[in-house]
């Protein structure tokens, strides 16, 4: 029973991954899972493979399943192609209240693609049921790219994902 | 978190003892713990899905909210530590209505699928529901689904009805080692899974029991019966030497499954897969419905009255014409204290010495080196607590899994484990070291060297304890074992060595000049039963089974794929004058035509392990009963009153118990008459320095200093014994695959020629067996492992000998 096949990571994943590793208490080099997934995720061009997640799990000594958990948990995480730009409407509470469904309904037609998907051409990935961003006072909102915009009608929405290439 | 390893061992002292009160009445309680772990032990059930005994606290359930005096918000009991004078209700208002609020939760994406689902009638879910759910759903939205996998033939199952309390994933990471399952995604997304995996652990059925809902369900049983119909047996496995206690569910005669039966001193509260779905084997086609005889050149089916007149009448031919000495019998050491109580009274009237149970053995040169005379001593629990433990010639995973479990434990809070091995077998827990050498006898001198200082040598070690160098992980091997509480363990890869009576005389030594405990695992679940019975051959003139070449053999339960030299006994039984066989299967080997036309053959139909009533000793001494589960198929009665019958007929004295209790008692006086204690297993002590018998055999397991290969059989995983070789779902498993299959190193693979996994010719001596050769670098350099028993160990007999490689395919040579 053997298991062990070498790692399948890119030799620039393995060296950023090393640079952080003193971060961490010796005998625990898998709090450095976060990071380990974001520098994989960056240098293969915006999402985690299996090979590179079964490559995060054998570098960190982690069992296989317990990197899934971790990337398929946090939303900034992709384990499959995603779009160029990524849009994040928030729908919890405060965005609820105040028509962040209706935003979100709005983006998906507009768009013609759910939540969780990306559009055929690669340039949008509408993100999968995002929590609170943080910016309860300024809802509706939606994130693109890291970029805050609140207080959003559906048309103001739509205008600004037109805007991106 | 709490520890369940460390909560269980922790003395209670007076000081740690405070009083809560729960309801309104007062409970005794040590400070700190949960909540739900004091009114468990006071009987007072709390709901709860993710609370579980041996488990870390998850608390995600939140089934469990119960009130609490001044905190403005229910809590939940099973995160919540207790200390002097809390107060806490379970039943009031409040906290009925956070029970309801939670299961209203629950609900909300639960297919309510109760129907057609297996966990019906005995589902937590489905018994809190009925308690604290709604009679009416606010919910109108779509709920979600979850697609299933496929985990193997033995888990089944239905994730949409999963309520993520994740006691199946902490069971891989905390108590199995191997996380296999896990939660991915998050929230509504979120699904069990093992991402395309079948399960390979060897423990996977535990998740089954751990599921409250009906997620995972029992493949071989599902559909097949509803709790309610099911009659619990308590019964006692005894497929490893532990002697797992669990409960035979049955219906109408049948059983329908096997659960564990909750025995901290044993197997906690799991069960190996093994254990628990070898049962399906008293299904088989392959099962003895009816007596029958060879006579005159044809197998004919007949009553049990004429098959017993034929049975006796060739057993006392035989003696008659040639003495008990031309009488063998062989006993499996998975029958019962009962059983096998009556084998010895039968030799004893018979008057034959040559009597045998140690079927996985081959080197008998010191008749003291018996397995079975080492274990006893050691508490199964005690595992868990030990500080440092040497593997030698053990397959653990193998021959007691959930021995694994408590070594893991120990290993988690600091134990040093150490293995002299011939491969490498994946335990999940760390090894501090291991060595691949595969030569035990030299391992061990190497160790016995290195803690041997300025003692003296014994002289019947002599010549294999001669001058030399300790390796690094020898010298470490007799550093750890000088510790407190340390383990030396040696199991039956070792045991079936040609060396073996060496390889312990070297432990004995060892064990001694350390102080550390010597256990020889037994091989099986009642091996030292049959030692407590006497089912030995006798000291002076007794052969045992390798040697014994007998006019007459009566077995029980022994087919010749259950010793280490199948084609040997296959042959002495075909030309053997007359062969009394108890047994529950058919065998092809038995049932192949006798050398001579006029010999007689009786196959006598005995109840399967499950179905019988008895005693088993394990490894620790602990007598256990186990009851019957089911009823014996057609004709077949259970082994005991076949053998009372067959003294009868022989005419023997005393043959007249009539029932499993008095045979019972007619054992234990048996030891106390003799001198042992039968509770205690006290032995007789054995002769200082007994020295292994000179000469023989010494240089058969080292033939690899010229680059030759040889073979090691190791204990199979699934095809231990006939009811577990017939057992169809544990024989699709993974570990049955591995089983059938030999493994090389890819370097000693590369020495003779072959490159790649392959179909290959394995040659000994004058026997050869073609089978799946795989490359492993895992494995010792110049062995090649098969199981035992085990398809190639059939075919060619006794462990560690030399042999050759051929290929059979193109495939082999090209890498
Ligand atoms: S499958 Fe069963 S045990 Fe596992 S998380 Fe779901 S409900 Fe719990
Ligand atoms: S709820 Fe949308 S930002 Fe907080
Ligand atoms: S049992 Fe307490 S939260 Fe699940």
């Amino acid at each position: 029973m053997s298991e062990n096949q070498p790692s399948t990571l890119p030799h620039e994943v393995i060296e950023a991954i090393e640079k952080r590793l003193p971060n961490y208490p010796e005998n625990q080099k898998q709090s450095a899972v976060l990071y380990a997934l974001h520098a994989a995720q960056h240098a293969q061009g915006g999402y985690l493979t299996k090979e590179l997640m079964d490559g995060v799990a054998l570098f960190l000594g982690m069992a296989p399943v317990a990197v899934y958990e971790v990337a398929s948990f946090y939303s900034m995480l992709s384990t499959a192609p995603v779009g160029r730009h990524s849009i994040s409407v928030c729908t919890n509470i405060s965005c609820m209240l105040r028509g962040g469904e209706a935003l979100l309904e709005a983006l998906e037609q507009h768009l013609g693609i759910r939540a969780g998907q990306s559009t055929p051409d690669g340039r949008i990935y509408l993100k999968l049921e995002e929590e609170c961003l943080a910016a309860c006072c300024g809802a509706p909102m939606m994130m693109v790219d890291h970029v805050y915009h609140e207080n959003l009608t559906p048309q103001q929405a739509c205008a600004i994902v037109d805007g991106l290439e | 978190m709490t520890d369940p390893a460390n909560t269980e061992q922790k003395p209670v002292t007076p000081v740690d003892m405070i009083t809560i009160e729960v309801n309104g009445l007062p409970m005794q309680a040590r400070k700190g713990e949960m909540l739900i772990a004091v009114t468990d032990a006071h009987g007072l059930y709390i709901p709860r899905f993710c609370y579980h005994k041996k488990l870390t606290v998850a608390a995600n359930c939140r089934m469990c909210l119960v009130e609490m005096e001044k905190s403005p918000k229910p809590v939940p009991a099973c995160a919540t530590p207790v200390a002097d004078g809390m107060k806490f209700f379970t039943l009031s208002p409040k906290a009925r209505a956070a029970q309801r609020a939670t299961m209203e939760f629950l609900l909300i994406n639960h297919p309510l699928d109760c129907p057609v689902c297996d966990q019906g009638g005995e589902c937590e879910l489905q018994d809190l529901a009925l308690e604290a759910g709604g009679d009416v759903s606010r919910y109108q939205e779509r709920k979600r689904i979850i697609k299933d996998e496929n985990l193997g033939p033995l888990v089944a199952t239905d994730m949409t009805r999963c309520i993520f309390c994740t006691r199946c994933v902490r069971f891989g990471a905390e108590v199995d080692g191997i996380p296999e399952l896990g939660m991915l995604g998050r929230g509504e997304h979120s699904r069990i899974t093992t991402v395309g995996r079948p399960l390979s652990s060897e423990l996977s059925g535990n998740i089954i029991d751990l599921c409250p809902v009906g997620a995972l369900t029992a493949r071989p049983s599902r559909f097949r019966a509803r709790p309610w119909e099911l009659l619990a047996h308590s019964v006692v496995l005894p497929h490893d030497a532990l002697g797992s206690n669990a409960f035979a569910h049955e219906r109408r005669g049948e059983i329908i499954r096997v659960v564990p039966r909750d025995n901290e001193a044993v197997n906690e509260t799991w069960l190996a897969d093994r254990d628990r779905f070898s049962y399906e084997g008293m299904k088989s086609l392959e099962r003895l419905t009816a007596p029958m005889a060879y006579v005159q050149g044809a197998w004919r089916e007949m009553a049990w009255a004429d098959a017993l007149e034929l049975a006796a009448a060739g057993l006392r031919s035989v003696v008659e014409r040639r003495g008990g000495e031309a009488l063998g019998m062989l006993a499996s050491p998975r029958g019962t204290v009962e059983e096998l109580l009556l084998m010895r009274l039968l030799a004893d009237g018979l008057g034959t010495p040559h009597i045998d149970h140690r079927l996985g053995q081959q080197d008998f040169r010191n008749a003291w080196a018996n397995p079975a005379l080492s274990a006893m001593t050691s508490a199964i629990p005690a595992w868990s607590a030990m500080r440092a433990v040497v593997l030698a010639g053990v397959n653990l995973r193998h021959e007691a899994p959930l021995l694994t479990l408590r070594l893991r434990k120990a290993v988690e809070s600091g134990c040093k484990v150490v293995a002299l091995a011939h491969r490498d077998v994946g335990y999940r827990f760390a090894l501090a070291q291991q060595s691949l050498g595969g030569d035990l006898v030299a391992e061990l001198a190497g160790v016995a060297r290195a803690m041997k200082g300025k003692r003296r040598i014994p002289k019947h070690l002599s010549a294999l304890l001669t001058a030399g160098k300790s390796t690094e992980t020898q010298s470490m091997c007799a550093e750890l074992l000088g510790e407190k509480d340390a383990g030396l363990l040696l199991g039956g890869v070792a045991q079936m060595s040609p060396l073996w009576c060496d390889i312990h005389a070297l432990a004995q030594q060892i064990a001694v000049w350390s102080g550390a405990q010597l256990l020889c695992l037994p091989q099986a679940g009642n091996s030292v039963g049959a030692r407590l019975m006497g089912v030995l051959p006798d000291a002076v003139r007794g052969k045992p089974w390798t040697d014994m070449d007998p006019k007459g053999y009566l077995l029980l339960e022994v087919a010749p794929e259950d010793t280490l030299d199948a084609p040997l006994l296959q042959e002495r039984l075909r030309q053997a004058d007359c062969v009394v066989m108890l047994g529950a299967f058919r065998s092809a080997a038995l049932a192949a035509r006798p050398a001579a036309a006029e010999a007689v053959r009786v196959l006598l139909p005995v109840a399967a392990s499950l179905e019988n009533e008895g005693t088993y000793v394990n490894m620790a001494g602990t007598w256990q009963a186990t009851r019957a589960g089911g009823v014996p198929p057609g004709e077949a009665r259970p082994a005991w009153k076949v053998l009372r019958v067959l003294g009868n007929q022989l005419g023997f004295d005393g043959f007249s118990w009539n029932t499993v209790a008095e045979l019972t008692r007619a054992a234990r006086e048996r030891l106390e008459t003799s001198g042992q204690d039968a509770a205690a297993g006290n032995l007789p002590q054995e002769p200082a320095g007994a020295a292994p018998a000179k000469g023989t055999k010494i240089d058969d397991g080292q033939g690899i200093a010229d680059g030759g290969l040889r073979q090691v059989f190791e204990p199979a995983a699934c095809q231990t014994d006939a009811l577990m070789r017939h057992a169809p779902s544990l024989q699709a498993t993974i570990h049955a695959r591995n089983d059938s299959v030999v493994r090389i190193h890819p370097e000693s693979a590369r020495l003779h020629g072959i490159m790649a996994s392959a179909e290959v010719e394995v040659r000994q001596g004058g026997r050869a067996v073609q089978v799946w050769l795989e490359l492993d670098d895992g494995v010792a350099p110049g062995v090649v492992v098969a199981a035992w028993p085990g398809p190639v160990a059939t075919a060619l007999g006794r462990s560690q000998q030399r042999i050759e490689l051929l290929a059979l395919s193109h495939e082999a040579l090209v890498p």
